[in-house]
């Protein structure tokens, strides 16, 4: 058994993350300006912010010049990338490529980039999904997709060695990690993650998202709960999980995130969810590579 | 799956991509059978060899062709053959076996804990030369002594095809069909015979073959009682109301919570609204409901 850690240490602990050189010096201006209403965003401004640390620049070059966004002519220059990228997306990535740079060192032998891709993957796969049953917030689902296991990877960082029993007990036991997180010392990531996106003052959607996306009752929260939840799920069934597979069937249409999603979402019954998990798999490969792109440079 | 190694094709114009996706389209809406954006290139090669054969130069003639033409039916059967060419082998599709091995198979038997004879019967329905029903046979032998300890099983393999069928009982391959086999099974369950392998006597005791046309309505209601469905690639040559009836058919075989397994990328969307499509990882399949509507899941 492991050691069971309290919330207000995790609390103290983030606070710590702070010493962590490039993230204040990024992520706070970048979090003031994610809390603004996107048309008082100023372009100029998030062009500098991208400039003033080169592979933060050369991330957003490459993510904007990937298929994914399907663009037909190569962008070169930092501002074609922010306005090719879109404002939310362009929040997501760098906010990512902040965090990759303090995750990247704690890690012991758990593989961060795994979590990356679970992560990235989710953030397609929410976007696509709000896409497809008419939400009228699709890029809102991609950061919260992006953003939704934070906490674990919050985890990594402050308490690698419980993270990873909790890692071991899921696999050997198969069962889903939040559970044996919560086995292995008393809560998951749903509220590490709570209080870093408290911390850090992330969107109110994001923040409701990572606290809520296992819960069993989604009726009373936001649709991106649930279609990260359901995002979330796809893409461990997929194969972008935690590097490892839980052998479990899935009857989506069951799941209490799929019942709540229809109450709003009529166009969810018409969803042809097996093309759209046949699809998921070009995303896959690209996610794969923008990963790696992502933590080569 | 396999590396095709189409990667390196020259890239289409967007108005010859437009016809490609056309070409998906109208592939999956008549057969079922999607091509995930990753595998056009795949498409695209198996459509030019098909182009060069009727005489069409463009995808867009091609498209044509397949929509307009009085052989259209025909020709969607041949491009079928090519986009599936090839992938019969022993252990074919990994995360559909690993579900069936690891979940499938251990909550069936678990659903028969009452019964006082606990027999599992499972219907491999257009087994061409028999590669799938072998490894299906294989995977319950190497579990005989735990999952399935006290159980019996039977396995039904039926084709339209009575060449594909000899081959089939004969039972004798040669390397390529076993890539996928592992050492350890091979040495366990084939025997050396010339320059190929046949599949040793106790694995052919379990699978027995016959011919079976699946429109055949008078002989389909006989195949009562399965617990798994295996139809991989077949039910794409069906269309329209031939493809319904066949589907029902296979859904009134099937016991309550049994499971319905397609072949890889295919999918009954627009076909069928009784089967439930669940998940497992990598993989997809079809229940039937349980009696009480609580197919089991978790």
């Amino acid at each position: 058994m492991s050691e069971i850690v309290n919330l207000d240490e995790v609390r103290q602990r983030i606070r710590n993350l702070d010493s962590v050189p490039i993230v204040p010096a990024i992520l706070r201006p970048l979090l003031n300006q994610l809390n603004r209403p996107p048309e008082d965003v100023k372009i100029g401004s998030l062009v500098e912010l991208v400039a003033c640390e080169n592979s933060l620049a050369a991330k957003c070059l490459q993510m904007a010049n990937s298929p994914l966004f399907g663009r037909a002519k190569p962008v070169n220059t930092i501002r074609g990338a922010v306005i090719a990228l879109g404002i939310q997306r362009l929040h997501a990535i760098l906010l990512s490529a902040c965090m990759i740079d303090v995750f990247r060192t704690a890690n012991g032998d758990i593989d961060v980039t795994v979590f990356w891709e679970h992560s990235f993957a989710c953030a397609l796969v929410a976007q696509q999904f709000a896409r497809k049953i008419n939400h009228p917030e699709p890029e809102k689902a991609h950061l919260a997709g992006l953003l939704h296991d934070l906490g674990l990877i919050l985890s990594l960082v402050i308490f690698p060695e419980q993270l990873r029993n909790a890692i071991t007990a899921s696999k050997n036991k198969n069962i889903p990690l939040e559970v044996a997180e919560r086995e292995t010392y008393g809560y998951s990531h749903c509220e590490t993650g709570a209080v870093a996106a408290q911390e850090w003052r992330l969107p109110k959607e994001a923040a409701e998202v990572i606290r809520y996306h296992h819960t069993d009752d989604f009726s009373d929260h936001d649709d991106l709960v649930s279609i990260v939840h359901l995002s979330d799920r796809l893409c461990q069934l997929g194969g972008l999980g935690y590097g490892y597979p839980l052998m479990i069937e899935v009857d989506m249409l069951k799941d209490p995130a799929w019942e709540a999603l229809l109450t709003h979402h009529p166009d969810l019954r018409k969803l042809d969810l097996a093309r759209f998990t046949f699809e998921l798999e070009t995303y896959f490969v690209e996610v794969k590579k923008m990963v790696a792109v992502l933590f080569r440079v | 799956m396999a590396d095709f190694g189409f990667a390196q094709a020259p890239a289409l114009d967007p108005a010859a991509t437009a016809h490609l996706m056309r070409i998906r389209d109208l592939v999956y809406q008549v057969a079922g059978i999607f091509q995930a954006d990753s595998r056009l290139n795949f498409l695209r090669d198996r459509c030019e060899r098909r182009m060069k054969i009727v005489g069409t130069v463009t995808l867009r003639d091609y498209y044509q062709y397949l929509t307009t033409s009085p052989d259209r039916g025909g020709e969607l059967h041949q491009l079928l053959n090519e986009i599936t060419i090839g992938e019969t082998c022993f252990f074919r599709n990994e995360p559909q076996l690993n579900a069936f091995r690891q979940v499938v198979i251990p909550q069936t038997i678990q659903s028969k804990q009452r019964l006082p004879f606990k027999h599992l019967r499972i219907w491999s329905a257009g087994c061409s030369t028999g590669e799938e029903p072998y490894t299906l046979a294989m995977l319950l032998l190497e579990d005989s002594n735990t999952v399935l300890r006290g159980c019996t099983f039977e396995i039904l393999a039926t084709d339209l095809n009575d060449r594909s069928l000899e081959k089939a009982k004969a039972g004798i391959y040669d390397d390529y069909a076993l890539r996928n086999l592992s050492p350890v099974l091979k040495m366990k369950y084939m025997r050396p015979r010339a320059e190929r392998f046949e599949v040793i006597e106790s694995v052919k005791a379990k699978v027995s073959f016959s011919r079976c046309n699946l429109l055949d309505d008078s002989r389909m209601v006989f195949m009562k009682a399965m617990d798994v469905i295996m139809c991989c690639n077949v039910l794409i040559y069906f269309e329209g109301a031939a493809k319904r009836r066949v589907i029902s058919h296979f859904y009134n075989n099937l016991n309550p919570g049994g499971y319905f397994y397609l072949g890889y990328s295919e999918s009954l969307f627009g076909f069928n609204d009784d089967f439930r499509l669940v998940h497992f990882p990598g993989t997809t399949a079809y229940r039937k409901p349980e009696r009480n509507l609580e197919a089991g899941t978790r």
